[in-house]
């Protein structure tokens, strides 16, 4: 079977086409400043075609990063499934509308293919209200649907599937990086939260702060709030305290002085995510990495045992290590492969 | 030879003094100011206890210092003398990183930490002033709630914004309750009879009001859930402690940039108050949703806990070869609960609760993990004055004593 895999993000369509019974990957890349998604996805039909001896794709996967509180974790796109996004449209003016004319584009070029989304945020759905709630007025915090969602949940979802032992302490090595714990299953704790602004320093992103640091930029400096976000957004995290390019990946294999300070700050936070997981799962059985920079787990994985290896325990627990090196578009194809589909459900345009 | 040391706590409409004779640390008398400032409906007065008794005087007491003149003559009809003051403050900032003897200079670098803890530190400072003012050949230290934690190293109290931030605004973790964070781990190093040197703990200060976690390795604070305000970290009555950076920018955005207003909104409105809608005291949402299996107070009373537990896994992951974890303050020295909630199913970390010792405590310090447990989980009670009182008797005699006075 041959799945059309596609990760849209803001002015840009990122796409895989592979074969999922080799797993090879026939063709890749990334569509940026289109006009429509119309058009972006002819031109990735055009690499398509130029695929020889190929009849085209028997599947789409798209990866959705919302609406995953209103959906369970995938959606085969039905008139059902388009009627409800519509009604999703207030929540999200701005992503709804593009992922309805992607979904209008397919329907287009592509009418016998089943389109299978995948919501980015739906494992951390039924994250405990424990973890999930903020220290706020609750009818506030109900108001203004403030509550914390993940941001990984895709990965997190593959390091913890089938035949992974029951605690996994899953480290997702993205350019925003997530620890997220995950008992039989299913998310007992996540450092993101309502906006992948909160846990874990990224390369732009500032993390976890002290709530004062927000009112002091306003009160002191008389910053705005888009101003302080453009702050906090992009000229915080590894960038802030290092080298200015360089990648999570990076910071965590590099032993150079210019990111020793990016490199302890964030590996200094990663063990209290270590640590809060293991509390919050009574222990660890197996850390699982994963994301494109799964690979730097390599370093970090020994920094992380020898920590852990001081606990004055009576007995001991080993705890073994995984990487998941899959990118999201594969996890997401696979997922979508997963998906028993009844009936081609075509989309009318 | 016995000195007797003042001790000052200063709230923002409150003035707590204690009278201690060191090095024994006998308690010679004390006391609270209460309603100190504008008059209110109700007289301000002083509590004051003295060998045994306790009697309250009516005075009025427009500010800090006329209480302070009040406390003094009440100490003086005693014959009760200080011989150096010692003095409570939040917020030492960079400018004062340690327990210091007070001199003319630092006095008038004083004011420029005023505005580091609006609530708490301008009376203090406000009171300093007046001692000095008042009795300028007596010695005054200040005790920093900060100073515990200039320890904590530099990855562990930077946050990840931009230079121009953290050097220019000196935004970084400080770190707060200190004084009581270092005083219990003085206490349990005593009780475990081993060097300060060599403790390493989870000290949890769990107060009605505020609350907060300190990581403690060969004696020294190397975190502190606080940060750069007391704001940051643990649910507390009033505060929300963490929260998403993206939420605050909401809240800010929506009250039209008024950050006085989302400040007063988290720092008042939120924590166990904002949650439960009820009451900011966690012990009446422990006792009063007990049994409810949904509902605000049931949601509050998990927020509440389960925070803490994972605080203390982040921290017992930090310490490492952990040697206790120490309760104390209001509700760590008070309820089994809380303590019970945060320990069990811990032995991953080494560490052993037994119920029974849980539930009936009895006195302090008692030990309440069990006998095989390889971390000791301590409950000890906090006395910020004492601590305060030994270090200002410290510093005294290393500074005075051996004529470093300037």
């Amino acid at each position: 079977m041959n799945i059309l895999s596609l990760a849209p993000a803001y002015r840009s369509l990122q796409f895989e086409y592979l074969n999922d019974t080799d797993r090879a990957v026939t063709t890749s890349g990334k569509v940026e400043n289109f006009g429509t998604h119309g058009e972006a996805l002819e031109t990735i039909a055009g690499a398509l075609a130029r695929v020889p001896a190929d009849h085209g794709p028997d599947r789409i996967a798209i990866r959705v990063a919302f609406g995953g509180h209103l959906f369970s974790s995938v959606a085969v796109v039905d008139e059902e499934v388009l009627s409800r996004l519509h009604e999703l449209i207030p929540g999200a003016p701005l992503h709804i509308p593009a992922l309805l004319e992607l979904l209008e584009a397919c329907g287009v070029r592509y009418s016998d293919v089943p389109v299978v989304l995948i919501f980015e945020t739906a494992f951390f759905a039924d994250l405990p209200e424990r973890e999930s709630t903020y220290g706020i007025d609750g009818a506030l915090a109900e108001s203004l649907r403030l509550r914390r969602s993940g941001y990984h949940g895709i990965f997190h979802q593959a390091a913890s599937g089938i035949g992974a032992p029951d605690r996994i302490l899953s480290i997702c090595l993205e350019p925003q990086p997530e620890v997220a714990a995950v008992m039989s299953g299913r998310p007992v704790m996540v450092t993101g939260g309502s906006t992948p602004l909160e846990g874990l320093p990224g390369q732009s992103t500032c993390g976890e702060i002290d709530p004062t640091i927000i009112l002091a930029l306003a009160q002191d400096l008389k910053l705005g709030t888009e101003q302080i976000d453009l702050l906090l957004t992009h000229d915080s995290g590894l960038r802030a305290l290092g080298d200015p390019s360089a990648t999570v990946g990076v910071v965590l294999k590099s032993n150079d002085e210019s990111n020793r300070l990016a490199r302890d700050v964030l590996r200094y936070r990663m063990l209290l995510a270590v640590g809060a997981g293991q509390a919050a799962m009574g222990g660890i059985d197996e850390i699982v990495f994963s994301g494109r920079f799964a690979d730097a787990g390599t370093s970090l994985m020994p920094w992380i045992e020898a920590r852990l290896a001081h606990f004055p325990v009576r007995t001991t627990h080993p705890i073994g290590s995984r990487y998941v090196t899959d990118s999201l578009l594969r996890i997401v194809s696979d997922i979508a492969c997963s998906v028993q589909v009844a009936r081609v459900s075509k989309i009318k345009d | 030879m016995s000195k007797n040391v003042l001790v000052f706590n200063c709230g923002s409409s409150s003035l707590k003094y204690r009278i201690i004779a060191m090095p024994g640390e006998a308690e010679l008398a004390g006391g609270e100011a209460q309603r100190v400032g504008p008059r209110t409906t109700e007289p301000s007065q002083i509590i004051h206890r003295s060998g045994g008794e306790t009697r309250i005087h009516t005075v009025v007491m427009p500010d800090h210092k006329s209480a302070f003149v009040e406390v003094m003559k009440l100490l003086t009809a005693t014959h009760l003398e200080p011989d150096m003051i010692g003095h409570r403050l939040v917020h030492g900032g960079e400018v004062f990183p340690g327990t210091v003897l007070l001199d003319s200079e630092m006095l008038g670098k004083l004011r420029s930490v005023e505005h580091l803890a609006p609530i708490h530190n301008p009376p203090a400072v406000a009171l300093v002033h007046a001692c000095a003012e008042l009795y300028p050949a007596m010695p005054q230290i200040l005790v920093f709630d900060t100073s515990f934690h200039s320890t904590i190293p530099e990855y562990a109290n930077t946050y990840p914004l931009p230079r121009w931030l953290r050097e220019d605004m000196g935004i970084r973790k400080y770190g707060f309750h200190g004084t009581s964070h270092r005083f219990v781990a003085e206490e349990a190093a005593r009780f475990l009879d081993i060097p300060m040197n060599e403790l390493n703990a989870v000290s949890c200060h769990l107060g009605s009001g505020g609350a907060s976690l300190c990581a403690i390795v060969g004696g020294k604070s190397v975190d502190n859930t606080m940060g750069y305000s007391p704001l940051q970290g643990l649910l507390m009555s009033t505060r929300s402690g963490d929260l998403d950076p993206g939420v605050v920018m909401r809240l800010l955005a929506r009250s039209g940039g008024d950050a006085s207003a989302v400040e007063q909104l988290l720092n008042k409105k939120s924590g166990v108050l904002g949650l439960s809608g009820s009451s900011a005291d966690i012990r009446d949402i422990l006792e009063s949703g007990a049994n409810d299996v949904s509902g605000p107070l049931r949601t509050t009373k998990d927020v509440y806990l389960w925070r803490l537990r994972k605080y203390l896994g982040s921290y017992l992951a930090v310490v490492g070869s952990t040697k206790a974890i120490i309760f104390t303050d209001t509700i760590g020295e008070t309820v089994p609960e809380v303590r019970l909630a945060m320990c069990a199913d811990m032995q991953s970390f080494g560490v052993e609760l037994d119920p029974a010792r849980n539930n009936s405590v009895g006195f302090y310090p008692r030990d309440i993990a069990t006998d095989e447990s390889p971390v000791r989980v301590l409950v000890i009670q906090t006395n910020e004055e004492l601590a305060i009182a030994r270090q200002s008797y410290a510093v005294f005699t290393k500074t005075v004593v051996s004529g470093g006075i300037r």
